[in-house]
């Protein structure tokens, strides 16, 4: 186990919806930021806004060059990466990690690109329709060509187990569960330039196809123009023919 | 006062519009009418409303019912000729508005109406002394009958002053019943089923039986299809389903709508009236896209039907896979269309007698590319094109072709090629008139340098052009392969449908209807999207067919057209997904068109 145990206090095992204030419960959803080479206001966009939505089990992994802050070196570069230790260093749901673990303690791990955060309803909508799909990765493409993607623990842990070297972990998921594309701003997933808060319908799932209710069983013989006895075809013509009445008498050929 | 011969009223009454359209080509010359009208017993979605021709006199009421009767009914200010009114019906009768006349000219006996071909008012249909008449001007090509020794000597001694030589005779026998054929032994059972052949089904009228209006969306069970003696063709135990009266000439279109709705048929290889009428049924079925399932065919029904329907029936599918049901549902109809339709029955006939017989349409495939990397890619899925008579126009634009991948394309295919350098500078449209004028087909196909065809897309093209009789023909782009992104998707689009889009690189059109809008218009992008809506502007028609034969390729560049990529994972285009190129197997790519896949990475910016 080389992930780190989450930090939960009072204020998020309240807020969680969760009774019983479990303080060892594991997250269910895991969100990797990798800070390096981006600006404080992107990753504080991304962090921030991951700290308001639901579901509020989820804690914030900040991956970066945490341990070379403090001997000073590379004071310019790593000037951005110091203002996001000020900010969320003691932030209850947010670890700060030099490296990725290869193991994940929650269920799923969402890679996500800083600059963008979720909408209101975005992960929980996406765990639901992965669990309920039996997915293993859904990939988002951003509008900005990045892509977040949002990893099944269980399917990545599989597919890890039966991979052959060679094989390309994403190629082996997909045979072991399934991966989706999406779209991000379809997904909900909002950032301060591509993709401003506008109100959208909140359905995360592909429409599911439509399906065409058979009518009623009909009694075998109603279908064709037989079984209910209609009258016969030269009496109809000649009702229709009554009805094509004779042309006036006065007709001037 | 009228003349004798006129008449007030001619009234054309029908059971259904393969009857109307049968009718039609063996109508005599009545004498003029005021009122002409049709009444058709069952079926009849769409009413035959026809056009008033100018040649007519003016037209005073046209009344058109679904109602309590199902008729039309034209007043003229004047008598009217009526045989031209009922053959303008029965064209109106087929969403194509097309009837299926052509070489060679076919003679019918009059008191044989289960021999006269659907929709041909061009057959010559008598009684035998006009058939065989030896100084008549318009004597038939060949005479299609079921008594063979009724040719006068002296037709048969002396070459026909029109035709120079003798017509021919197509004896076809009467269909066979069930007891005929279990008193045969087996040897004379197939021999005399080989000799009637699949000819001997008569032409299935693909203008009324076809696959418009194929439904994606089925519910409930496969149902057993039974043909009762009574030759009621019944689907299903008698629960639900479809329960339809088969007419002389098998299926009615008028049977085929709640036949849609299953997922299929599964056929047990009895009933009806004997082997042909079964085998008729079947072809029909086949034809409307019906899908058919069953563990064998019998010999006596190979020998009926052709063999790549034969084929195509026992090729395994699973029903309930909407996607396997839609590929099975193409292969029948593909292979019922290919020889039991009107066109392929008339043809086969002119080759057995040796007969002029009117060609299939020749195909211009034009293909601009502008990215030399894609040359060889792009003739190759125009080489692997069969079923299909093609001449290929390729314009290289803004560079010259590699003369090897001329070389293997000539290597691979006999199509005829011309080729041709376009400046850079000249707008798309342009080039794509440049090489149209190049090209001399009847019907033009525009294909594009980096999609995926199935081998049989054009020729599928060329069966929906015939069947829809739209001056446009493609299908969606409904599987696009998104190359970046490592994942084929597919967007269960309507299909089989009028509709006024189909993707750029599967337009085929008309060469008239081209000239009639003045070709492509000079411009850079949208090119396809200003022929479309100039087509259907001049009151053409676009016609979608089914889009398993294409894959649209999305790169992260080159496109003329570019929405971004997520576009093409949205929910709306992306409803299926399979990771990597995973088409419908009716592409059947070779293993030289796999796409290479990228190095893994995570980011596209």
């Amino acid at each position: 186990m080389s992930a780190e145990p989450v930090r939960s206090d009072a204020q998020t095992a309240a807020s969680s919806g969760h009774s019983g204030g479990h303080d060892d419960r594991v997250p269910m959803i895991e969100v990797v930021v990798e800070v390096d080479g981006h600006s404080f206001e992107e990753v504080d966009y991304t962090v921030a806004g991951l700290l308001l939505r639901k579901p509020h089990d989820v804690h914030c992994r900040l991956v970066g060059r945490w341990a070379s802050l403090g001997d000073g070196a590379g004071e310019d570069a790593l000037h951005e990466q110091r203002l996001i230790h000020e900010k969320y260093a003691t932030e209850a749901r947010v670890v700060l990690s030099e490296d990725l673990p290869a193991t994940c303690s929650a269920s799923f791990r969402l890679h996500l690109p800083p600059g963008w955060r979720p909408g209101e309803n975005t992960m929980e909508e996406l765990a639901k329709d992965m669990q309920e799909r039996e997915l293993g990765l859904r990939s988002v493409l951003l509008p900005d060509g990045r892509v977040a993607r949002l990893e099944s623990t269980e399917a990545f842990e599989h597919a890890e187990r039966v991979m052959q070297p060679g094989d390309d972990l994403d190629d082996v998921v997909d045979a072991v569960s399934k991966t989706w594309w999406s779209e991000g701003v379809e997904d909900g997933f909002l950032h301060p330039v591509h993709a401003p808060h506008v109100t959208r319908p909140s359905a995360t799932r592909p429409p599911a196809p439509k399906t065409t209710e058979l009518p009623p069983a009909a009694p075998a013989n109603t279908l064709g123009s037989r079984g209910d006895q209609p009258p016969a075809p030269v009496a109809r013509i000649r009702r229709l023919a009554r009805r094509i009445r004779p042309r006036s008498h006065d007709d001037p050929s | 006062m009228p003349r004798a011969r006129e008449r007030d009223v001619v009234l054309l009454a029908v059971h259904d519009l393969v009857s109307l359209r049968r009718a039609v080509t063996g109508l005599g010359n009545f004498g003029p009418a005021r009122r002409i009208g049709v009444w058709i017993e069952r079926g009849a979605d769409h009413l035959p409303t026809v056009t008033a021709q100018a040649a007519w006199p003016p037209l005073e009421e046209l009344v058109a019912s679904r109602s309590a009767e199902r008729f039309v009914l034209l007043t003229f200010s004047a008598p009217a000729p009526v045989r031209p009114v009922f053959i303008q019906v029965a064209r109106a009768a087929s969403p194509s508005q097309e009837l299926s006349t052509g070489w060679p000219t076919l003679g019918v006996r009059r008191d044989q109406p289960w021999l006269w071909p659907a929709a041909d008012p061009s057959a010559i249909v008598a009684m035998p002394r006009r058939l065989y008449d030896a100084t008549t001007d318009s004597p038939p090509d060949l005479v299609v009958t079921e008594d063979a020794d009724e040719v006068p000597d002296t037709l048969t001694s002396a070459p026909h002053p029109v035709l120079g030589r003798v017509p021919e005779l197509s004896h076809i026998e009467p269909d066979l019943t069930w007891d005929a054929l279990a008193s045969w032994s087996t040897e004379t059972t197939s021999s005399e089923l080989r000799r009637r052949g699949p000819l001997s089904l008569g032409a299935i009228d693909e203008g009324l039986l076809n696959p418009i209006g194929f439904d994606r969306t089925p519910c409930g069970d496969p149902l057993p299809l039974r043909i009762s003696d009574a030759r009621r063709m019944v689907a299903g135990d008698g629960s639900g389903g479809a329960d339809v009266q088969l007419t002389h000439h098998g299926l009615s279109e008028a049977d085929v709508p709640p036949l849609r709705r299953l997922p299929g048929l599964t056929l047990d290889w009895r009933g009806g009236s004997g082997p042909q009428d079964y085998c008729r049924t079947v072809a029909s079925l086949a034809m409307a896209g019906v899908p058919l399932v069953t563990d064998a065919v019998p010999a006596w029904a190979r020998s009926l039907l052709s063999e790549e329907l034969a084929q195509a029936l026992v090729t395994s599918a699973d029903l309930t896979d909407a996607l396997a049901r839609e590929e099975h549902s193409v292969r029948l109809r593909r292979a019922a269309l290919r020889s039991h339709a009107t066109g392929p029955w008339r043809r086969a006939l002119a080759r057995r007698h040796g007969l002029q017989a009117t060609p299939p349409p020749l195909v211009s495939v034009l293909l601009v590319t502008r990215r030399p990397e894609m040359l060889g890619f792009a003739l190759r899925q125009v080489a692997r094109q069969h079923g299909v008579t093609l001449e290929v126009v390729l314009a290289t634009h803004g560079f010259d072709a590699d003369p090897a991948a001329i070389a293997a394309f000539q290597d691979a295919s006999d199509a005829p090629l011309t080729t041709f350098r376009a400046e850079a500078s000249t707008l798309f449209g342009e080039v794509l008139n440049q090489a149209a004028a190049r090209s001399s087909g009847d019907v033009l196909l525009k294909m594009d340098d980096d999609d995926w065809y199935a081998k049989d897309f054009a020729a599928d093209l060329l069966l929906a052009r015939e069947y829809s009789g739209a001056e446009i023909v493609g299908c969606s782009s409904e599987f696009t392969f998104v190359e970046p992104l490592w994942v084929t998707t597919r967007r269960p689009d309507e299909s089989e449908v009028y509709r006024p889009f189909v993707a750029g690189g599967t337009i085929m059109i008309d060469r008239a209807a081209f000239q009639a809008v003045g070709g492509f218009r000079h411009v850079r992008k949208h090119v396809d999207a200003h022929l479309l809506s100039a087509t259907l502007d001049s009151g053409g028609r676009v016609y979608r067919s089914h889009g398993l034969g294409y894959v649209l390729r999305r790169g992260a560049q080159g496109h003329t057209w570019d929405p971004g990529l997520g576009y093409f994972v949205t929910r709306r285009r992306a409803a299926q997904q399979w990771r990597g190129f995973s088409p419908s197997v009716l592409i059947e790519a070779d293993s030289d068109d796999l796409p290479a896949k990228p190095l893994a990475g995570r980011n596209l910016a």
